[in-house]
């Protein structure tokens, strides 16, 4: 049997041909006509391994315990009726089907559950400018100019073919790279940066002669690598190159590529740390496939946690209440989200034993007794639409007062707050506003000869001091409007000037 | 006679072709993310090793059993693993060291162009860049192969 799908690993959408016997796929058949013409990465040349992997999930488990569905389904039916919806969250990671998504959306909605995260690096590639276009394939392979941040080769080698090609045919300074260390892509480029660790936005905007030959090439695209755990801030670098971008002459594209697993850990799971260290969640409903069940939930504390994986190795350092086996995203049909719009890909016949997770929906929300809009298909743009709209607000607040909205600090950057926002954290330097508080354990007051309601200076804003028991010596506590998303941030005292420098950590500290 | 063929100036080591390798032959791969030293100035390279399917092949010479055999249509060497007894002779015969041993089946393996397909090796399909080509002695010349090198970068394929 064979059968012709997308590979959905990454969002570029690659053709091939899995060949094999149902519930065993050994084989693949590369296809020439597809858009990559047949090539394939090493992560989709491996796709037959992953499905027939000896740690496959077959049964669902209850506490590392083989159990069968039917009890499954009851136990889960009488666990949520237990509690009340704000004691519920349910969450999703990038490795659903768009519908899957819209089903897991319109369950919590009719379940009455507000807290619903997604763990996704979809959402920075989100964050769009307005007026930023999307290259087309063919404008990938005809720029006079590429700029790529990060390390594009190892984590994408499908891009390799149409980079080079275009390197090798016109002559002239053409492949320009950043990254944080010398990648074997700096081999290939006529220019290559470092850039410093938690400095990347300002190294990045003072190399000027690469952003110059940039800026004046007649089509240019620039791909931003946004891997998780890559760069400190990748939103703000994400804005800045956008920014850049903007006040280029010529034709200029914006590739944001991204890996599917994984999300940005400390960034969009924090918010839903914060309020599970709380005590007010106590179940977890986390549909998923695995490498985040391993990642970011073993640090929740909750009553029951409740989650979907196709495989699952690591059960001797953590195991949730309840795993449901799944298929494999390879197994599954549908719509995915591509680089360039919506990628349809026909699943194969699933592992003995899964159930498809609009299955394990439909079947719990029928159990409870509850309707839900099925098939809803949700897209990138609109998750994030509200916060976006509300960054590119604070944007141009921020450029109306002749501030830079791209933080470029110079060398004060590292006297910078990271974040402030009202309603979305999001670790940029330079985006924190009169309104705001800056709160620090008392000690650190008294050392810097401070009282409460005294106002410091960061970047010229004025921010109000306030002091408060509980706070751990070393951590500043920068306080935002919305206690959801605030975060803790290391905080050094420059004794000399007598400045605070904060920096943010990923770490959730009962206040 | 088509043989693999690789373009340097192409190949960004992403390792898919042992990748293909290994998914179609089940752990035993037979080309391999080969990593070259050079002593002197210290810098190291890394690129794909495949059987070359010499004209004289050392490696059919030295094998006792004649397991390892040429096809004269198209001049493939290859070896039967049914009947291969492990002596490793064709491993110290070959000069490329292109010749592995499966440590799980106790024999050689060596490439076969992947006889077994129609379109040619999976590793030249499977190559993300385009470094691997299946050509014949007529369209190598054709082929810009070798003329672009790139030594501009002091990174150039550099492993720190």
């Amino acid at each position: 049997m064979k059968i012709r799908t997308t590979c959905p690993l990454c969002p570029y959408g690659c053709g091939l041909e899995l060949a094999g016997r149902e519930g065993f796929f050994a084989g693949i058949e590369y296809i020439k006509d597809s858009l990559q013409e047949g090539r394939l990465c090493p992560k989709g040349n491996a796709i037959p391994f992953i499905l027939s992997h000896p740690k496959r999930l077959y049964s669902p488990k209850l506490n590392s315990r083989d159990i069968s569905w039917g009890e499954t389904f009851f136990e889960v039916v009488k666990i949520i009726k237990n509690y009340r919806p704000e004691n519920i969250a349910v969450g999703f990671d990038s490795y659903l089907t768009l519908e899957e998504k819209g089903d897991v959306i319109g369950f919590a909605q009719a379940l009455g559950v507000k807290d619903i995260f997604y763990l996704n690096p979809e959402n920075i590639a989100a964050y769009r400018i307005e007026g930023i276009k999307e290259p087309s394939f063919s404008d990938l392979k005809n720029s006079d100019v590429i700029l790529i941040i990060g390390d594009l080769f190892s984590r994408f080698p499908i891009f390799a073919k149409p980079i080079l090609d275009s390197q090798y045919e016109k002559k002239g300074r053409r492949l320009f790279v950043f990254d944080l260390y010398p990648s074997r892509l700096f081999g290939f480029a006529d220019s290559s940066i470092l850039l410093p660790f938690g400095r990347e936005v300002e190294v990045f905007l003072k190399s000027e002669e690469i952003l110059a030959t940039f800026a004046e090439a007649k089509r240019g695209v620039l791909i931003l690598d946004l891997t998780p755990g890559k760069f400190l801030n990748p939103l703000s670098l994400s804005l800045a190159t956008q920014e850049f971008l903007l006040r280029c002459k010529g034709e200029k594209f914006f590739l944001p590529v991204w890996e599917r697993e994984g999300g940005f850990a400390g960034r969009f799971v924090g918010d839903i740390a914060e309020d599970i260290g709380s005590g007010r969640i106590k179940v977890l409903l986390f549909f998923g496939e695995g490498s985040s069940l391993t990642t970011y939930l073993p640090s929740f504390e909750v009553n029951y946690l409740i989650a979907t994986a196709s495989f699952f190795a690591d059960a001797k350092s953590f195991f949730p209440s309840f795993l449901l086996p799944v298929p494999h995203i390879v197994e599954r049909e549908g719509n995915f989200s591509s680089f360039w719009g919506k990628v349809y890909k026909r699943g194969i016949p699933p592992f003995s034993g899964t159930k498809g997770i609009r299955e394990i929906i439909g079947r719990i929300a029928n159990d409870l007794g509850i309707v839900y809009n099925k098939g809803e298909v949700i897209s990138r743009r609109i998750i994030c639409q509200k916060e976006a709209e509300a960054l590119m607000e604070r944007r141009e607040r921020f450029k109306e007062r002749g501030d830079s909205a791209v933080g470029i600090h110079g060398d004060k950057r590292e006297r910078s707050i990271y974040l402030v926002n009202d309603e979305e954290a999001i670790e940029y330097g330079g985006f924190f506003d009169k309104g705001d508080r800056i709160r620090i354990s008392p000690k650190i007051a008294s050392e810097l000869q401070l009282r409460e309601g005294e106002r410091i200076s960061i970047e010229d804003v004025m921010l109000r001091v306030e002091t408060r028991e509980g706070i751990p010596e070393d951590l500043g506590l920068v306080s935002l409007a919305n206690p959801k998303v605030r975060r803790l941030f290391t905080c050094e005292i420059d004794k000399g000037t007598k400045e605070i420098i904060i920096r943010p950590v990923f770490k959730r500290i009962e206040v | 006679m088509k043989r693999i063929v690789l373009d340097l100036d192409y190949c960004i080591g992403c390792r898919s072709c042992e990748s293909a390798c290994a998914a179609r032959f089940q752990e035993e791969r037979r080309i391999r993310y080969g990593l070259v030293e050079k002593r002197m100035g210290g810098d190291r390279f890394v690129m794909p090793l495949a059987c070359r399917h010499c004209e004289d092949a050392l490696c059919l010479k030295s094998c006792p059993f004649g397991v390892i055999r040429r096809d004269e249509e198209t001049g493939v060497i290859f070896q039967s693993g049914f009947e291969c007894i492990g002596c490793s002779s064709c491993i110290l015969a070959c000069p490329f060291g292109v010749i592995e041993r499966n440590l799980l089946r106790h024999i050689s393996q060596k490439c076969d162009l992947c006889r077994d397909r129609k379109e040619g090796p999976r590793c030249v399909d499977s190559c993300v860049s385009g470094a691997l080509k299946y050509l014949s002695e007529e369209e190598v010349p054709k082929e810009k192969i070798g003329v672009r090198v790139i030594s501009r970068s002091p990174y150039w394929r550099r492993v720190k």
